[in-house]
């Protein structure tokens, strides 16, 4: 007697674009990323299929200053992508700049 | 004065630069093989500090100065424990760049659902190092931009596209 062999899927989607994936099962904070047209290109969570929630960027609630972080193809530094869930959860991703240590030339130094 | 920008500290390049520039005693060692050898450990902090990129080297590492854990470090005891021994950075990549050397890793997400109310910054600290002047010596503090808050969901740190940290000349 032959064994059933048990294959089961995930259905993921983007409600601000056409990106759909399928995986096998993946662990419970697992999250599937894309660069989304649909969110000014930046990287956003593909939601599984069906789920009532809602996606949004959320833009840097601080002065720039000479921070390089991402930008949407607005021109927008976003600081965050929220999933808000209808149960009131929520998940988050941060995007964080680089940080950064500059070696320049001393012009006072250099005229010495 | 909080958070205001995402720096490497100071003593985290006095290492490298002044042990084959000049004498100075050096305040660490990133392992033999440099960074790529060592376990690179993130943590989440609140506005309640103020991160100095030219803190003296005893004063950057994890659990000294500014970073000591207590109420400021933000922290689930499951999904995102304190000390960021389980969240380590993987896939690390070293990029050398016209004038630019980067250090870049795998974004990072928690290990599961977890609330957090506060979150404006993260460390970034060698956590291989165990002894000499400091341990868990600080690399870099990477400031968010705002308050950050999630509620029994993911919380995800996707590194910008140019590394985690990099150097510039």
């Amino acid at each position: 007697m032959g064994a059933l062999l048990l294959d089961t899927f995930i259905d993921w989607s983007c409600d601000h674009c056409y990106a759909t994936d399928r995986t096998r099962p993946l662990p419970a904070h697992a999250a599937r990323m894309h660069a989304c047209p649909g969110l000014h290109g930046m990287i956003a969570p593909l939601v599984r299929a069906g789920t009532d929630c809602k996606v949004t960027l959320v833009e840097r609630g601080d002065y720039l200053r000479d921070e390089e972080t991402r930008t949407g193809d607005d021109g927008v530094p976003y600081m965050a992508v929220r999933t808000d869930y209808a149960d009131g959860r929520n998940d988050l991703a941060v995007f964080a700049p680089v940080a950064t240590f500059g070696v320049r030339r001393n012009k006072d130094w250099r005229s010495r | 004065m909080a958070w205001t920008d995402s720096r490497v500290f100071t003593q985290a390049v006095l290492n490298p630069l002044t042990a084959s520039a000049w004498s100075t005693t050096e305040p660490t060692t990133y392992g033999a093989n440099g960074l790529s050898a060592d376990s690179l450990a993130v943590t989440l902090w609140n506005n309640s500090i103020t991160p100095d990129r030219d803190a003296a080297v005893a004063s950057t590492g994890y659990n000294t100065g500014q970073w000591a854990s207590g109420a400021n470090e933000q922290k689930d005891a499951t999904n995102w424990p304190a000390g960021g021994a389980s969240n380590l950075l993987a896939s690390k990549t070293y990029t050398l760049g016209t004038s630019v050397v980067a250090l870049d890793a795998a974004d990072r997400a928690g290990n599961g659902n977890l609330t957090l109310a506060n979150v404006f910054g993260c460390l970034v600290h060698d956590d291989t190092i165990t002894a000499g002047t400091v341990a868990k010596q600080g690399l870099s503090f990477n400031y968010f931009g705002g308050s950050q808050a999630v509620t029994g969901g993911t919380f995800t740190i996707i590194w910008d596209a140019t590394g985690v940290l990099k150097f510039t000349t």
